[in-house]
């Protein structure tokens, strides 16, 4: 079960990594004709085995400042998903070295 | 893995290309009322494109293989429908900076002594085609792509300074 937890979290970690450099991307790109911005999207897969689905998409903008304004705010926005699953960690970690101890007594 | 680096790099560059957006631009508004004899100052434009990294670090071989529990699955980023996948997050840069085709305006000035002494202008200035309005728009939307690369960068470090912190507890 835990194993699952922390395997399940750190992915989520990793694909917050990865969509902080496409939305990256997106910013960097705003102004460059022809360019269109993309986002990654998870859902959930309803595979046991590999329960998460995360796909690149094209999002639908019109105009730079548009992707400007998307990439900022989609940005903030992994930020805070990513620290709620920094601390979903933390505090795995936690309460795997607290059984741990309690184990050794 | 990915490159965690690869955020710094793609923000870094938009910032870089903005910076040279920025100077096009004020040196366009610099150059609008610059006079001259013969041809005129041209307001230039800059066109950026995409710019691919390294390619290990443009690819994103995400996830990978968990053991154990119930979570063994491979996990992947579908980035390649369409074999996309190198072209999945690329940085940016400065491909031209071309000049605007627009015709000079000619302004009669006979006692300036850059007029024309002859010819179908005699008596007359040449002065650039610059549209300020449009020019600030633009150097707004360049100093607001500025901020969204800044806001990359930021966002990156936060994450950069939230992984560490897990290593710590």
């Amino acid at each position: 079960m835990s194993e699952f937890g922390f395997a399940a979290v750190e992915e989520g970690l990793r694909i917050g990594r990865a969509r902080a450099a496409v939305l990256a991307a997106d910013a960097a790109n705003a102004l460059t004709p022809g360019f269109a911005a993309q986002d990654v999207v998870t859902s959930p897969s309803g595979d046991a085995a590999s329960p998460f689905s995360a796909t690149l998409r094209e999002v639908s903008m019109h105009g730079s400042a548009s992707v400007l304004e998307y990439s900022m705010g989609a940005t903030a926005k992994n930020g805070v998903s990513y620290r709620a699953l920094a601390d979903q960690e933390r505090a795995m970690v936690r309460e795997f070295k607290t059984v741990a101890e309690e184990a050794r007594r | 893995m990915i490159d965690p680096s690869l955020a710094f790099d793609i923000a870094a560059s938009g910032m870089a290309a903005q910076r040279a957006n920025m100077n096009v631009i004020a040196e366009n508004l610099a150059n609008a009322d610059t006079t001259s004899a013969g041809a005129p100052y041209r307001t230039r434009t800059a066109v950026f494109e995409p710019a691919s990294l390294d390619d290990d670090e443009t690819s994103f071989p995400i996830g990978g293989s968990f053991g154990g529990g119930s979570f063994g699955g491979e996990f992947a980023i579908d980035f390649d429908s369409d074999g996309a996948t190198q072209d999945a997050a690329q940085g940016v840069r400065l491909a031209d900076i071309v000049d605007n085709p627009a015709a000079a305006q000619y302004r009669f000035d006979p006692t300036n002594p850059l007029a024309a002494k002859s010819g179908t202008h005699r008596g007359y200035v040449a002065e650039p085609y610059v549209d300020p309005i449009a020019q600030m728009i633009g150097l707004i939307t360049a100093g607001r792509a500025y901020d969204a690369d800044v806001a990359a960068l930021q966002g990156a470090k936060q994450m950069d300074v939230e992984a560490d912190d897990i290593d710590r507890s």
